[in-house]
């Protein structure tokens, strides 16, 4: 019987750390080849807020654009500076606000009209009989 | 040869061969049809000549044209005969004969209808859709799913007795059984088949067999459902009620309203059952202001039916991959989804690439219909309605744009350690992805928007719409970038709704609680009431009986004394005084 809790030495005989693979770094065992060159970049610490910042940069300059090529408009007011960006900011913020109340008011337990069995018989584990 | 190989309707063949297929238990051979038979149908409706009964019959002493193509049913048919196609090759990896015969008789009934030429013949399809889909759901072998199959295939009957109501009422007012624009809503059947249309097309309140029934059927199934019955219904609207005004706000109510319960759902399938609802109601909203009379009107139609092609291929994207999701997770819970980027990079990159298209991202083909859609209603429609549209393409990009990618791929982890999507799986989302973003590139002429275009029902007006026109590039831009900048806030801030495991109560709460409670209410009082109530209605009907009795009978009060003779005399001078003074007012 082999003793799978044996702690880990190094060369010289002294306990190191057992090596664990974490799941958040790309190519490791568990990830997809091809995660690393597609994906690699979103798992990097500083990744979220550079996308942020990017994403607020990228929008001042569409509203300084829209500045700058004034289109013909289609109903008139859409030509104020930075129309499209304050409707698709606010719209976000508005669904995301009605979703609280909305959902204390809408949500109830996930058997409430007893389905629980909602995984239908075609998925992986029955068709190649699990992973 | 060439005759017949015209004036056979593609989807005879695409039913030929779902009943072949239910019965071929040699997967490849069986696979092999299945992938083959769209491709021919292809082949078959490019060579069809416009505008000719290419197929007629005889029923009942009915005369049925059972072939037509015209500009218009010639890109849903089109875009179902590749949906099929796509279907089948996502379904390669399954063994499933019933499965497999009834997905693809399903999308056979459906094109056989959209070129259907008279109202029977289009009956006959429209019926078997319902028929032929609901084995999709059945299939999934769940309690839950049978039970949404059972409400599924009441809905879908109880629209095609709707339908059959309206025939009949245009049949015997008229005699005609034209498949061709009511005109108004005043005309004879009118208001029966557009309500037989309104509960396909999941019009506000009828919607939710859509939300029910999609999410619990099989993985596949929800792919197949997704392309086809809400689609010709919306195929339907454009040729029979084309410009009716109802339409405009009927459509902009169904592009905004499911945005509130997309953001609350958990079930990733649900959320894009509900992103299906809101899309097809920018194409409801396009064919109210589908006046066939009007330049404008013509260009709405255009939009329409642009958009109906596109979103069938880009949300049988976006269900491939929440599907291929499912298949290897075993769930579609975003609270139980997360990080699977690592595991199925294929899969989240064309589940993003279905994400920009449904979002009408420059470049993708979502854009160059939504633009036409919204640049329509703008010059055509109520400035309201303009901004509802604007609202509801906002509203999409955070629930199937934003939402759906980052909670099954980008989201925490939740520890899925699964296989990336079968290849079989891989390719079909791989084709309906270049199809996505080949449809969408700013190319007037060749291949890119300008072939979308040159096949819509007025390609001349088509070809004068610029959609990458920098002010509307920029518009659109600001509307997607600003949104992610506050999807992305909110996050930050902890303001954005988690994804929480639950039940969202929709309309259908009305016929599975309310309605089934007042039944179980109404049993349990009939059971433990229900002698007395009889005893108690027993006497008091055998006391009343008496009475009358007492009263009326031969032997009653009533018929003995003078006050009958009286009544009698007074009863016979009263009715001889009316016919007196009728003859006088007559004379």
């Amino acid at each position: 019987m082999s003793d799978d809790s044996a702690p880990e030495r190094d060369a010289a005989g002294r306990f190191v750390k057992p090596h664990t693979p974490d799941p958040d770094t790309p190519g490791n065992d568990s990830t997809h080849p091809a995660a690393q060159a597609i994906f690699g970049w979103v798992s990097h610490p500083r990744t979220p807020a550079l996308l942020l910042a990017a994403v607020i940069a990228l929008t001042l300059i569409l509203v300084m654009m829209d500045g700058l090529v004034a289109g013909p408009g289609e109903v008139g007011f859409d030509t104020l500076t930075g129309f499209h960006a304050l409707v698709g900011f606010a719209t976000i913020l508005a669904v995301a606000f009605a979703a609280w109340p909305l959902g204390a008011l809408l949500r109830r337990s996930p058997d409430y009209y007893g389905d629980t069995d909602t995984v239908p018989g075609d998925t992986a584990e029955h068709v190649e009989g699990g992973q | 040869m060439s005759a017949l190989f015209t004036a056979v309707n593609p989807g005879f063949l695409l039913l030929l061969t779902g009943l072949i297929g239910g019965l071929l238990p040699v997967k490849p051979l069986r696979q092999g049809l299945m992938i083959l038979a769209p491709v021919l149908g292809i082949i078959m409706l490019t060579q069809a000549p416009r505008d000719l009964d290419l197929a007629t019959g005889q029923a009942l002493g009915l005369e049925l044209v059972l072939y037509r193509v015209d500009s218009l049913n010639f890109l849903f048919g089109l875009a179902f005969l590749v949906a099929a196609f796509l279907h089948a090759i996502y379904a390669l990896h399954n063994d499933d004969r019933m499965h497999d015969g009834a997905a693809m008789f399903y999308a056979g009934t459906a094109v056989s209808a959209s070129f259907a030429g008279d109202l029977v013949s289009l009956f006959i399809f429209w019926e078997l859709t319902a028929v032929a889909s609901v084995f999709l759901v059945l299939r999934a072998r769940t309690r839950a799913a049978y039970n949404a199959g059972m409400r599924y295939l009441v809905v879908q009957v109880l629209s095609g007795v709707l339908f059959l109501d309206g025939i009949a009422y245009v049949y015997k007012k008229t005699g005609s059984l034209d498949l061709s624009a009511f005109g108004s809503l005043d005309a004879p059947g009118a208001k029966y088949i557009l309500l037989a249309v309104a509960i396909k097309a999941a019009f506000p309140l009828l919607h939710n067999w859509v939300q029910d029934a999609y999410p619990k059927a099989t993985v596949v199934g929800g792919v197949v459902l997704s392309a086809f019955t809400t689609k010709l219904a919306v195929l339907m609207l454009a040729r029979l009620y084309p410009g009716l005004d109802m339409l405009v706000w009927i459509g902009v109510l169904m592009a905004v309203f499911p945005i509130f319960f997309a953001i609350l759902e958990d079930d990733l399938r649900r959320v894009l059952a509900y992103g299906l609802n809101s899309q097809i109601g920018f194409m409801v909203c396009a064919v109210g202001l589908g006046d066939l009379s009007t330049r404008l009107g013509q260009m709405a139609l255009n939009a329409a039916a642009a958009h109906a092609f596109v979103h069938i291929i880009f949300s049988s994207l976006l269900f491939m991959s929440i599907g291929a999701v499912l298949y290897r997770t075993g769930t579609a819970k975003a609270s139980k989804l997360g990080g699977l980027y690592r595991r199925m990079p294929f899969t989240a990159l064309f589940g993003l690439v279905g994400a920009a298209a449904i979002a009408a991202v420059p470049m993708f083909s979502g854009y160059v219909a939504m633009s036409q859609i919204t640049s329509t209603v703008a010059q055509a429609g109520p400035v309201m309605a303009w901004l509802g549209l604007v609202f509801a393409s906002a509203g999409v990009w955070v629930h199937s744009g934003l939402k759906v990618p980052y909670t099954a791929f980008f989201g925490r982890d939740r520890g899925h350690r699964v296989a990336e999507a079968p290849f079989n799986m891989l390719l079909a989302m791989g084709i309906a992805a270049a199809i996505s973003i080949l449809a969408g590139l700013p190319v007037a002429s060749g291949f890119g928007y300008g072939w979308l275009y040159s096949l819509l029902p007025f390609p001349d007006h088509a070809a004068g719409f610029r959609p990458y026109s920098a002010g509307q590039v920029i518009a659109q831009l600001q509307l997607l970038v600003a949104g992610i900048a506050a999807f992305m806030l909110l996050r930050r801030f902890g303001l954005y709704p988690g994804e929480r495991a639950g039940t969202v109560l929709d309309t259908d709460w009305i016929y599975r609680r309310l309605a089934y409670n007042l039944a179980v209410w109404a049993h349990a009082v009939s059971e433990k009431a229900g002698p007395a109530i009889l005893a108690a209605f027993g006497a008091v009907s055998a006391r009343a009986y008496d009475r009358i009795e007492a009263a009326f009978s031969p032997r009653g009060v009533l018929s003995r004394g003078p006050l009958t003779g009286g009544m009698a005399i007074w009863t016979a001078a009263l009715l001889g005084f009316a016919l007196l003074l009728a003859f006088i007012t007559v004379n």
